[in-house]
């Protein structure tokens, strides 16, 4: 649905596609099937827009990402949701219900801060059971679910220690803990695992996933790792300057991006300018301003002699010294070869052409090669 | 070893002036404060007694300036930790130029000398000061209130005096509060108020502390303003140690009330240092 929206973006070729956004009219149906609905968001401080007509739609149970560069207005959009930020314009449904006005304690959204914002000089098990007390749910009531969940995120037994007493990866689960406990409609996550080191991060990765599954809750998260986002989001909106520029699954996102931002974000990919040049049997044929000839799927609304962008991952180009005889299939100089051990990325020039590729192949730099791929592995933004 | 050698080498001159001038002359005044004293005789540095610690705490004359020194000290303390508190909170919270502007005024009475600024409390505290003349003509009341040379003259003063250095102190802890904890509390369904009691006041304790220690062990010994507002008439610890050494020439017993205060004060502090290594608020304390 949004990828049409998108062809029909490419057509009237607006420079920021994000601000055709226009709100989702609300149906009843929409607000029955929809747990969490966000319309018109606009949000400034002073003079700066952080959030900008954002509209969005979060089903039960899944798993929603909000992908982008540091001060694309993520955050902030996540505090309003919470409450902890009031919006300049637009509407919060949680389960059809309008909660723009209800305060920030009332609200059944539970936050996990960046820096979990454990309280420092309560006990493991006064953090977890704060939620409990502030409701004055019983005593031994309390007892029962905080030991409850503390087993869910595998950390019986840490009641008495003090937070400044655990890892990183501990007090973030601990946090998960104390807004779990509560058993809220909405989980939000404000970049879960920026904090942990890259070994860890892996691991909380898979752990934050498994405990999400289990509780099956609606959660909604913001990073700026892509991979993060990829790993843990049923779908993905990749936000830049307060917008959206494209919403997703992540395999939608990485293979077919509509953006340049949305291209470069999620990747480094190489681009060709150029234009089409003809349409052929389900495909469609690319000059380069290099005078070079590429095939490319058929899909989106291309017009003939319109000029546009090439776009292909490095990864999705192979490098062989013998031709395999894919659709694009380009003879060339590796120029540069940086061996990483896992890959090797290379530099390679054909006909004054550059581009880079990543291969498990490893070929010295200064080697005549075959580059080539598929004409599904790239594609044309405008 | 050398780099230890060499600091050692560093603080010896810091570490002789101490010695030569705060040490030693402690040291002399508290054998003085066992030595006997008679008006005809003097000062008699053979005896050995303990006759001037019993004078000041079992005479009742002496032992009600005791008294009302730690009450004067006391109430001062609490009257600048409650209206400090709310200053020090309101600039905590607030950012930029506004919270520079308002943490200068309050803190701005320290530029002036509390010798000038106990002189202006006795300008408007006399039966014929400012603020008597001003209740006068509009009858609020019918004779003047007796404000200088009271205990409430004295607190009055003193009040304003240290309210500065308990804001300092109490912004201090506050403005070291992440403030993603209240917005934590808040979403755990804490309101304002719960938020407050249960996050900004526990972990404003160690400004708490520290600030209404400063207070009240200065509070103590302050000289300059129970002399100028109580005088002889209302008198506190620190006048009669200054009226035994410099009018009645009686260092014996200027010096054990001198060693009295002291001790009150080491008290406090070494209850201070326990009470933030107990397990429970060395999380707070760090």
């Amino acid at each position: 649905m949004i990828t049409s929206k998108r062809g029909l973006k490419i057509i009237v070729k607006l420079p920021f596609s994000g601000c055709e956004f226009k709100p989702v009219p609300l149906h009843q149906d929409s607000v029955r099937n929809q747990e969490l609905i966000v319309e018109g968001l606009r949000k400034a401080y002073g003079k700066v827009v952080a959030v900008d007509s954002l509209s969005f739609e979060v089903k039960k149970g899944e798993v929603f990402g909000l992908l982008g560069p540091s001060g694309c207005g993520k955050s902030t959009t996540l505090k309003i949701i919470a409450g902890l930020e009031e919006p300049d314009q637009g509407d919060i449904f949680l389960k059809g219900r309008r909660i723009n006005d209800i305060p920030v304690h009332k609200r059944q959204t539970a936050m996990v801060f960046q820096n979990y914002a454990l309280f420092p000089h309560m006990t493991i098990y006064n953090n977890v059971a704060f939620g409990l007390k502030m409701l004055k749910v019983d005593v031994g009531e309390i007892k029962k679910r905080v030991e409850e969940i503390l087993g869910l995120v595998q950390l019986p037994g840490v009641g008495d220690r003090y937070p400044g007493q655990l890892s990183g990866g501990q007090q973030q689960r601990i946090a998960l803990a104390r807004v779990l406990v509560l058993r809220p409609d909405v989980l939000l996550l404000d970049e879960p695992l920026s904090n942990l080191d890259a070994k860890l991060r892996e691991t909380m990765r898979i752990e934050l996933k498994d405990i999400q599954r289990s509780v099956g809750i609606t959660t909604i998260f913001v990073t700026h790792d892509i991979q993060e986002a990829f790993a843990l989001s049923d779908r993905v909106a990749v936000m830049n300057q307060g917008r959206i520029e494209q919403m997703g699954p992540p395999q939608d996102i990485y293979d077919s991006p509509t953006t340049e931002f949305v291209a470069t974000f999620v990747g480094q990919p190489n681009f060709f300018d150029g234009r089409i040049t003809a349409f052929s049997f389900g495909s469609v044929r690319f000059l380069s301003e290099h005078g070079i000839s590429f095939l490319l799927a058929e899909g989106k609304a291309l017009k003939l002699g319109q000029k546009a962008r090439l776009v292909v991952r490095p990864e999705k180009i192979s490098i062989n010294t013998e031709r395999q005889g894919k659709d694009n299939s380009f003879e060339g100089k590796v120029t540069r070869s940086i061996y990483l051990g896992e890959i090797t990325k290379y530099l390679v020039d054909v006909k004054g052409m550059r581009f880079l590729a990543n291969s498990t192949r490893f070929v010295p730099e200064g080697s005549r090669v075959w580059a080539e791929w598929d004409k599904e592995d790239n594609f044309i933004i405008p | 070893m050398k780099r230890k050698k060499i600091a050692i080498f560093l603080i010896l001159p810091g570490l002789i002036f101490l010695g030569l001038f705060f040490v030693i002359p402690m040291i002399q005044l508290l054998l003085i404060s066992f030595n006997k004293f008679s008006a005809t005789g003097g000062i008699n540095y053979d005896i050995f007694t303990l006759q001037n610690y019993k004078r000041f705490l079992l005479d009742t004359y002496y032992l009600t300036i005791l008294v009302r020194t730690l009450r004067v000290s006391l109430i001062t303390t609490v009257v600048c930790l409650v209206l400090g508190y709310p200053v020090a909170y309101y600039v905590s919270q607030s950012k930029g130029r506004r919270a520079v502007i308002v943490l200068l005024i309050f803190v701005s009475p320290l530029l002036i000398s509390i010798v000038v600024r106990s002189y202006a409390w006795t300008v408007l505290l006399t039966p014929n000061g400012v603020i008597n003349r001003l209740l006068l003509r509009y009858h609020f009341i019918n004779s003047p209130l007796k404000l200088m040379w009271t205990e409430l003259g004295i607190t009055i003063g003193m009040v304003q005096v240290f309210l500065s250095l308990m804001i300092l102190s109490l912004y201090g802890s506050m403005v070291n509060i992440d403030r993603t904890l209240l917005g934590a509390a808040k979403n755990l369904g804490a309101n304002a108020f719960k938020a407050f009691t249960h996050i900004t006041l526990p972990l404003s304790l160690p400004g708490i502390l520290s600030g209404s220690l400063l207070v009240f062990t200065i509070s103590i010994t302050m000289f300059v303003i129970p002399a100028l507002l109580g005088g002889q008439r209302v008198k506190l610890a620190s006048y009669l140690i200054y009226e035994n050494y410099l009018v009645h020439m009686n260092w014996p017993f200027g010096a054990a009330i001198s060693f009295t205060l002291l001790i009150v004060t080491l008290i406090l502090v070494l209850f201070y240092m326990k009470l933030i290594q107990s397990g429970r608020w060395k999380v707070i304390f760090k």
